[in-house]
């Protein structure tokens, strides 16, 4: 049964989870595959793509559809927003989790980088990018290229010139 | 599941990234590795050269989006690049070295903090005339020129702002060429070394200053200031940072609490530079940062009580200081602070013993075997701000 809320939000009767406050208000997001997760409202807001359609009354009754985002990926975006708004002011319990949240394959990272871009998700996307800055520091273009499996599509030429360009990165 | 043929086909490469998720990772990067990202691939070259990449490091430092120079060329972009990353570079607190010959006593300590308008203003930090308040007198402001290189100036003297390494800058007149030339890599007598001779020669510079009719007459010495990196105690470093006091003087002092990499603990005083005197001289040290937790025992308590707290005494009363005490640690002094002119043989005075306490308020305060007192310390900055200044 859903219910409009005084803020004109809808309620998406949460029957699954029996032990759900009361007060916290869930909404239903689909992956790409189809899959379907429940979360408070309140995490869902930290993606401001899904908080700005909370806002302007565009999520029915039905809940979010994702369609660039898979399962895997929004189980672990969920799993971030959820850790986020329990207890934000414990940083050091935090920090330690988002060290253990970024010990991932690169692809993984990229892609929850993509999901976090498209979901808009501030604060995941500044931990992911910095991890990936991380393991860019203080390495040479080979072995950036090897790290990340890039491919080097320059043509000798353009490599040339992008290598004077920034020079200033081999002095 | 899919076949591992099929997942690697699949899997995301960074090179797949929207060009905005470049952007925010290469943000993050020193423009060394940044650079030497864009030699990676072409979606990364791109990024890079994008004037979009220092609206993303700007609006990451909390900054007004940069103005866009009519030119709006790659080489722009970078140079804006750059700079942002210098000024973000002379964020916090530095402590001047003395010179060869200290004209005057001037203050040690310089503050960089933003300014409107994206530029840095550093301040001189001093004691005020009024307790425990820091006075902060204008020093050097840092901007961005529209072409994107940094602007440097002592009021209306221009200045170059280099750094020698990370944690090493050099605040000098501008020759009037490059002033944003930086050394890096190398160690760093290395860097010392190139800066020193990549200077113009002081007959070149004299000649372009006389030209441009300065009317600051003079050269201006080239004044040296090392980076304080700790300059607020942690949960692990309860004592670390820089403190402001009032001491048995009854003047408020400047301390640096600094912690090594084998468990001990160093505090200095840092002071103005005048004379042979260098400004930064050691008050006491612990070769164990390890406190006593309380039940304190007797003895310890009663030391405690017997103590005064230097207190500042401001307009008839006096601040009243009854805090809690959460742990003590025990320290050594050096012994030509407690008395500069010692009359006692100085085997007696060397290894003076003496308390930290901390308080529950995270402050603390510290006293000396001999002496019934206890200099109480604050914070000079919280959070990256100076507080009580005046």
């Amino acid at each position: 049964m859903a219910a409009t809320t005084a803020d004109g939000s809808k309620v998406v009767g949460g029957g699954e989870k029996s032990n759900v406050d009361e007060e916290s208000k869930m909404i239903t997001l689909f992956s790409s595959d189809g899959e379907r997760f429940e979360v408070t409202q309140e995490a869902a807001a930290m993606s401001q793509t899904i908080h700005h359609m909370m806002e302007d009354g565009c999520v029915d009754d039905e809940g979010v559809h994702l369609p660039n985002v898979g399962s895997s990926i929004l189980a672990m975006v969920i799993e971030y927003c959820n850790r986020h708004v329990a207890s934000p002011d414990e940083k050091e319990d935090i920090r330690s989790f988002d060290a253990g949240f970024v010990n991932v394959e690169h692809h993984t990272l990229f892609d929850i980088i993509r999901a976090a871009n498209y979901l808009d998700v501030k604060e995941l996307m500044d931990l992911c990018c910095q991890t990936v800055a991380d393991s860019i520091k203080s390495k040479s273009v080979e072995e950036i290229r090897e790290l990340f499996g890039i491919v080097n599509d320059f043509t000798p030429e353009e490599e040339a010139e992008i290598r004077k360009e920034n020079q200033w990165a081999f002095e | 599941m899919a076949t591992s043929l099929a997942a690697a086909a699949a899997e995301t490469a960074l090179g797949d990234l929207p060009e905005d998720a470049l952007l925010a990772i290469l943000a993050f990067l020193a423009p060394p590795d940044a650079a030497a990202a864009a030699c990676a691939c072409r979606a990364l070259a791109g990024a890079a050269s994008s004037p979009e990449l220092p609206l993303a490091l700007a609006l990451r430092l909390g900054l007004p989006p940069p103005r866009r120079s009519p030119e709006a060329c790659p080489g722009s972009a970078r140079r804006l690049f750059r700079s942002l990353h210098r000024l973000r570079r002379l964020l916090g607190l530095w402590r001047r070295l003395p010179s060869s010959h200290p004209a005057s006593p001037s203050p040690s300590l310089a503050a960089f903090e933003w300014a409107p308008r994206a530029t840095l203003a550093a301040s001189l930090l001093a004691p005020s005339a009024h307790g425990l308040a820091v006075s902060k007198s204008p020093f050097v402001t840092v901007s961005i020129a529209e072409s994107g290189d940094t602007v440097a100036a002592l009021g209306e003297v221009p200045v170059c702002v280099n750094f020698v390494g990370d944690n090493h800058i050099v605040v000098e007149a501008a020759s009037g060429e490059d002033e944003g030339e930086e050394m890096q890599g190398g160690s760093p007598p290395e860097e010392m070394y190139m800066h020193f001779a990549n200077r113009r020669s002081p007959g070149a510079g004299r000649r372009r200053r006389e030209r441009l009719g300065r009317r600051k007459g003079g050269r201006m010495e080239p004044q040296h200031f090392v980076r304080i990196p700790d300059a607020e105690p942690t949960k692990a470093r309860p004592l670390q940072g820089l403190w402001k006091g009032i001491c048995e003087n009854r003047t408020l002092e400047f301390y640096l609490v600094t912690y090594d990499d084998i468990g001990g603990v160093t505090c200095r005083r840092v002071s103005e530079t005048k004379g042979h005197n260098s400004g930064y001289s050691p008050l006491f040290w612990t070769t164990d940062a390890t406190f006593l937790e309380p039940p304190f025992s007797e003895q310890e308590l009663d030391r405690y009580s017997c103590c005064e707290h230097i207190q500042v005494v401001t307009s008839g009363h006096t601040e009243m200081q009854s805090k809690g005490v959460s742990r003590i640690m025990c320290i050594n002094s050096s012994y030509d602070l407690v008395d500069p002119h010692p009359s006692a043989p100085l085997d007696d005075m060397r290894n003076l013993e003496g308390r930290i306490w901390l308080y529950e308020d995270g402050t603390f305060g510290f006293g000396f075997a001999g002496s019934n007192s206890i200099i109480d310390l604050r914070h000079v900055s919280l959070d990256g701000c100076i507080v009580d200044t005046s």
